[in-house]
Parts: C-alpha cells; structure tokens; sequence
C-alpha cells in the first residue's frame, strides 16, 4: 500500500505565525489551562527546550524569553479540517491521525498525476499557504512518517527501496507505541530501530507479545495498518462580526438568530434537517470561546433551533467580549428522523439508534453500548454462556 | 510539535459476560471472604458441585463450586479452581 504522510511540524505555532508574522523566527510558547493547570501546548522550534504537556512554570525555567500566547483549539480545530479538506481533492482517503499529520493513500495516483513526483507536488500544493508541510511517501504510514520527519520543509523525501537501512538509526522513541513500552526498550539498551531490527522477531514477540511482533516489523520498515479514511461531514458555516464588543446574551442572541435565518435561507438548506451546531465566537486580543449543542431529534427550522440554543445559551457567561461570531450547522441530512411505527419494539430500537447517534455526535466518538447475546448457553462454564456485542445502529 | 498518534486501530474483541471475580478466603473460624475489599462471613455452605472440561485443549478447566450463606443473608455462588488454587465469586444461575 503507497502511502504518503503530510507532516507540518509545530502546527499550531504555524497557525500563530500565519496570523501574526511577527511572530516569525521568535521563541513563541503556546499555553493551555485545564482547571487551574498550565501546561504547554505547543513551541517553536527557537524554543528547543520547552516541549507539549511540559508545566507553564518549568517551561519558562527553560525559556526565558518564550513569548506566551493562549492556545486558541478551535481555531486549530477549523485549520486542521481546512488543511484535511484540501488533501481529501487530491486523494479520497486520507486519514487524520494528529494535528498536523495526516496519511494519503495514494496507491495508483502517481498515474493519474503523471508521475510521483508530480503526486507529490500536488500535495504539497494543497496545503494552504502560510505553512510548512514535509511529506513523506512509503510502503505503510510508519515508513512514510519516518520519511516525512527527514524531508525538507516544503520537500519530500522517499523511503528507499532497502527500508532497514534508511531506518537503522532512527530513534526508538519515534514508534507509535506507549511511552511506558518506549522506555522498557531502552531499558534493554534498545534505542534505535537497527537495534530493534538485529534483535529478531522471536525474542522481541517472547519479551513484549503481539506488541513486540509489531515494533520489529516497523523497525525493517514493514507496517500493514490501513489507513482509516476520515468520516466527512457536510457542514454550513456563516459568520457574522459585532459592529463593537459585545458580552451580553440578547446581542449573542440576536447574532445566533440573524447567522440561522441566513443558513436556513440557502436553497440547497430546503427540506434539509440538522443534527448539531456549533457556536465560536472570536475575542479581540484573546482566544475563541465554544460551545457545541447536539440536538436530541434532527431540526428542519430556524425556530426549532434558535428555540434549543436560547435554553443551552441561558446560563453561558461569556470568558470575554466577542468581536465576531461563527455558527455552524453539522450531521446534516435530508430525513426528519421520525417515523410512526405498528411495532414498538423496533420503534424502541430506532429510538435508542436516535440516541446513540446524538451522543456519537455530542462525544465524538461511538457510545459504548453492548447488546447481551446467547453464545453458549448450554454450557456448563458460565462466562461462556453470554457475551456482549456491540449495538449495531 | 505534532504528537505521534501512538494508537493503532483494531476491532472490537467479544466480551464475555459473567467472568469469574477473584476473591480471598480466610479458612480460620469464622470463614470469611475477601469480596471488593470487605469481608464477609459464610454462615453457611449448601451445596457444591464440580466441574471438570476442556482437559483435551491443555488448559484444562477444573472448578469445585459452592453455593454458600453469607452473614448478611446473601446466597451467593463461589468456586476454587483447582488448577491454580484460588478462590473466585461467580453467580451459576
């Protein structure tokens, strides 16, 4: 499987520098609270010492001279979608496995492009301006990740037809495994991929299991995971900007309904329902504030949405005074969702599929919901008899 | 600095239901167990039976099971494995 993988190193600071040039060439830290923790988000390359998770305080020990920013997520949130969309026209499967990096199957472009090399500099085209993408293409996503990290900024480079070579002194901290299994290696003196490599994959499977197994393929360049392209969604965005500051709710209201009577108002919105919106407001000099609503059936109206919003909006206190709105409208689809049914058991099944694809919405991520099934139930071994499987929707 | 996503996707395995819970015994007099972290005393033992499967596949499966009365009024089902020899709460039913 041909894979490219699409690297912008420190892409959140990227994203700070494209908005403030001046930022360029300084050492710009980017800071992010949960609770009342501090801890680094993201740094610039100027800032060597300070690295993401690090405490606020211990960072600034190191760098002295970080210029400190508020991490602004929502924002990197839209630019990592933008930068997805625009890979996603050169290739329809692409996966987005971190901010800033993402994995393009490839496979039979090349043709179509006229060459790879030509496939490459239309990736690397697609990434917006302002950025520095590396790119790196492979037999498999680790191969084309490693291949990435030694490219060029705006370059790339390719994994050689003898991967074992190309890869003998990369570090072993690189592999996509736990940090915990990072540092067992080390402690068996393993720290780079040739060591790994030498070792074998007998000892390696004995020592650390099916884990071993997998980080002794990567280290001769063999990686069989697929790429698990990205669920697009179609979205409607509009944005509208406050004649001056504004932090109360009746000006945020009267934004909220003026943005709905505009989407509601596009053609192709007619006889079109809605599943959730989101809400980001952008501050002056400070980061966004956000706040998502997934709705409990699908919305097929300005009023039924606007209705939702004002109860979510009524006890939001704004961390500071908005100079623009952005609404976005998300999960849309042409059904209303709800339909009589003869029989209540399966009305009670499409209800609870209602559900699940409200919370999959609001968590991004499938609910954990199991359905007991008769497996065994003659058996005489009673954890053998039922087993749980999971709520096909 | 971009994170390395670390995860690699699998599917789901199937999750079986009903999985023994180990438990901790106290043979003294009273006879007590270890469940969750309290203990409880056995008033009373009421039945037991054995089971013995799957020798064929190496792992053999050997289980003494015991219905027992706890002091509390509870009926609940026990059992020692009999190949390591540890106790475990597991409902029969």
């Amino acid at each position: 499987m041909r894979v490219a993988c699409v690297l912008i190193p420190h892409y959140a600071v990227q994203i700070e520098v494209r908005r403030c040039p001046d930022l360029q060439g300084k050492p710009v830290v980017l800071v992010h609270s949960k609770g009342s923790r501090r801890f680094i988000y993201d740094a610039s390359p100027r800032a060597s010492e300070v690295s993401p998770g690090m405490a606020l305080s211990t960072a600034l020990g190191h760098c002295k001279e970080a210029v400190l920013l508020d991490a602004n997520l929502p924002l990197y949130n839209n630019a990592a979608n933008a930068l997805l969309e625009a890979l996603s026209r050169v290739s329809p499967v692409v996966e987005d496995s971190a901010p800033g990096l993402a994995y393009v199957d490839v496979h039979g472009l090349s043709e179509m492009y006229g060459g790879e090399a030509r496939m490459v500099t239309a990736l690397l085209q697609a990434v917006p301006n302002g950025f520095t993408p590396q790119v790196g293409i492979g037999d498999g996503k680790f191969p084309a990740y490693i291949a990435a990290t030694l490219a060029h900024y705006h370059g790339a480079a390719q994994v050689p037809e003898n991967p074992s070579s190309y890869l003998e002194n990369v570090s072993v901290g690189i592999l996509p495994v736990s940090f915990k299994t990072v540092k067992r290696l080390q402690g068996f003196g393993l720290t780079s991929l040739g060591q790994v490599a030498a070792v074998g994959v007998g000892p390696m499977q004995a020592q650390f299991g099916h884990e071993g197994r997998f980080m002794w393929e990567l280290s001769v360049g063999t990686d069989t995971r697929l790429i698990v392209p990205r669920q697009s969604q179609e979205t409607v965005t509009e944005y509208l900007e406050f004649p001056g500051p504004s932090a109360t709710l009746p000006s945020l209201l009267l934004a909220v309904e003026v943005l709905l009577g505009r989407i509601f108002s596009l053609a192709h919105m007619r006889g079109r329902y809605v599943r959730s919106v989101t809400l980001e407001g952008d501050g002056e000099m400070t980061s966004s504030w956000q706040k998502s609503v997934s709705f409990r059936d699908t919305m097929g109206s300005k009023e039924g949405v606007f209705k939702v919003l004002q109860g979510a909006l009524d006890s939001v206190i704004l961390p500071h005074p908005l100079i623009g709105l952005r609404l976005t409208l998300g999960g849309i689809t042409g059904e209303s969702g709800q339909q009589g049914s003869l029989f209540e058991e399966t009305r009670q099944r499409d209800r609870l599929k209602a559900t699940m694809a409200q919370m999959e919405e609001r968590l991004g991520t499938r609910p954990p919901v199991y359905v007991v099934r008769e497996v065994e139930p003659w058996s005489r071994i009673p954890e053998r008899r039922h087993a749980l499987i999971p709520f096909a929707s | 600095m971009v994170e390395n996503p670390r995860a690699e996707a699998r599917a789901d395995p199937l999750r079986f239901v009903n999985k023994p819970v180990p438990i901790e015994m106290d043979a003294g007099d009273p006879v007590r167990l270890l469940i969750k972290e309290r203990w409880f005393v056995i008033r009373q033992w009421r039945d037991r039976w054995r089971i013995d499967d799957e020798w064929w596949r190496g792992e053999e499966i050997s289980r003494m099971y015991f219905r027992v009365l706890l002091e509390d009024g509870r009926e609940i089902t026990i059992f020692r494995d009999l190949v390591n020899k540890r106790w475990y709460l597991q409902s029969y039913d």
